[in-house]
């Protein structure tokens, strides 16, 4: 992507949801992100953990979808903004 | 409810979450929603400051010159987070450090902690200039230069001297003497403040005498404001000449 500038903003979780519907994710009762097309609980790609609404992070363009902290999100920026 | 014209991707977000749209509609807002969101533009998440944030550090004249050096290295989100501590290190937000350094001790070890420790001392951006500097007078690659950072981080402890008043003028001497007999390639001599002063006149000394030259070294001086204080962060660079 070079050196493209993403706006990175803040949406509600029931916002998010809609965005993760659409996406193809949906949220179960735990509030955690279930890939709709295999039932299963979707994986951070950087930290292998499951992904709950309330800290994840949706990102630009993509369907990957990660827990936010300072170091997921550096490491997102820069293996997939880069 | 129709739709607005040239809706937002969040005003089409809202729209749906609030349930205000149904049939066509509906339809017509998810499949906006999925253009939009091809387009690349746009990314959500619970701390849009940080985001954007890492995001400005990507494009500091710093990290582009570190990545210009070593390439896509998978130290990189590193270097970035070890900037970003620099920075909160001036602003004294001590936690969200230590919450930092703990994720990345987990993952990346000790060597992944040094990166950020050299953030927060300041060095790195040191380090940057001489890695910097280095590849284009030796017209090394960005390997090379990758393996050069990585021996850095590794010998990190063996070639450094943070020097401090109470360790007086006669240590600092005996150890670059030292560093230099044992010829080490790379050593960094870090002081600041009155433990600067001490440094600088040592190493002047060092200098006058020919000391330095004599054993096949050179060495830089590097100095940036260390914190919000204004205290000045001296960085010496001595490399054994080849």
């Amino acid at each position: 992507m070079g050196d493209t500038e993403i706006k990175f903003e803040k949406i509600g979780i029931e916002e998010r949801k809609v965005l993760l519907d659409i996406l193809g994710y949906e949220v179960n009762e735990d509030g955690i992100i279930i890939d709709k097309n295999t039932g299963e609980e979707y994986r951070d790609p950087i930290t292998g953990d499951v992904v709950f609404i309330e800290n994840a992070s949706i990102l630009p363009g993509s369907t990957v979808i990660i827990n936010t902290s300072e170091l997921t999100l550096s490491e997102y920026i820069t293996k997939y903004l880069e | 409810m129709t739709l607005p014209p040239d809706p937002s991707l969040r005003e089409l977000l809202e729209l749906i979450a609030t349930g205000k749209l149904v049939g066509d509609a509906l339809k017509e807002a998810k499949k906006k929603i999925k253009e939009l969101w091809e387009r690349r533009e746009y990314g959500f998440t619970p701390d849009p400051e940080l985001a954007n944030e890492l995001q400005r550090i990507s494009k500091s004249d710093a990290y582009k010159r570190m990545k210009d050096c070593i390439g896509h290295h998978h130290f990189l989100s590193l270097i970035k987070l070890g900037l970003r501590i620099a920075e909160l290190s001036d602003e004294g937000r001590v936690e969200t450090i230590a919450k930092i350094k703990n994720s990345v001790y987990e993952k990346y070890g000790i060597r992944g902690v040094r990166i950020l420790n050299m953030g927060g001392t300041g060095v790195l951006l040191e380090i940057i200039k001489y890695l910097s500097q280095l590849k284009m007078e030796k017209n090394y690659t960005q390997r090379d230069m990758a393996e050069k950072f990585e021996e850095i981080i590794d010998k990190w402890t063996e070639i450094t001297i943070f020097h401090r008043a109470e360790h007086g003028q006669t240590v600092l001497r005996n150890t670059i003497i030292r560093y230099m007999e044992i010829s080490r390639e790379l050593f960094f001599v870090f002081a600041s403040g009155v433990a600067g002063d001490q440094a600088k006149k040592v190493i002047a000394d060092l200098s006058n005498n020919n000391e330095i030259r004599k054993r096949g070294y050179i060495f830089n001086l590097y100095e940036r404001k260390e914190d919000m204080t204004g205290r000045l962060l001296y960085t010496w660079i001595f490399q054994k000449l080849s």
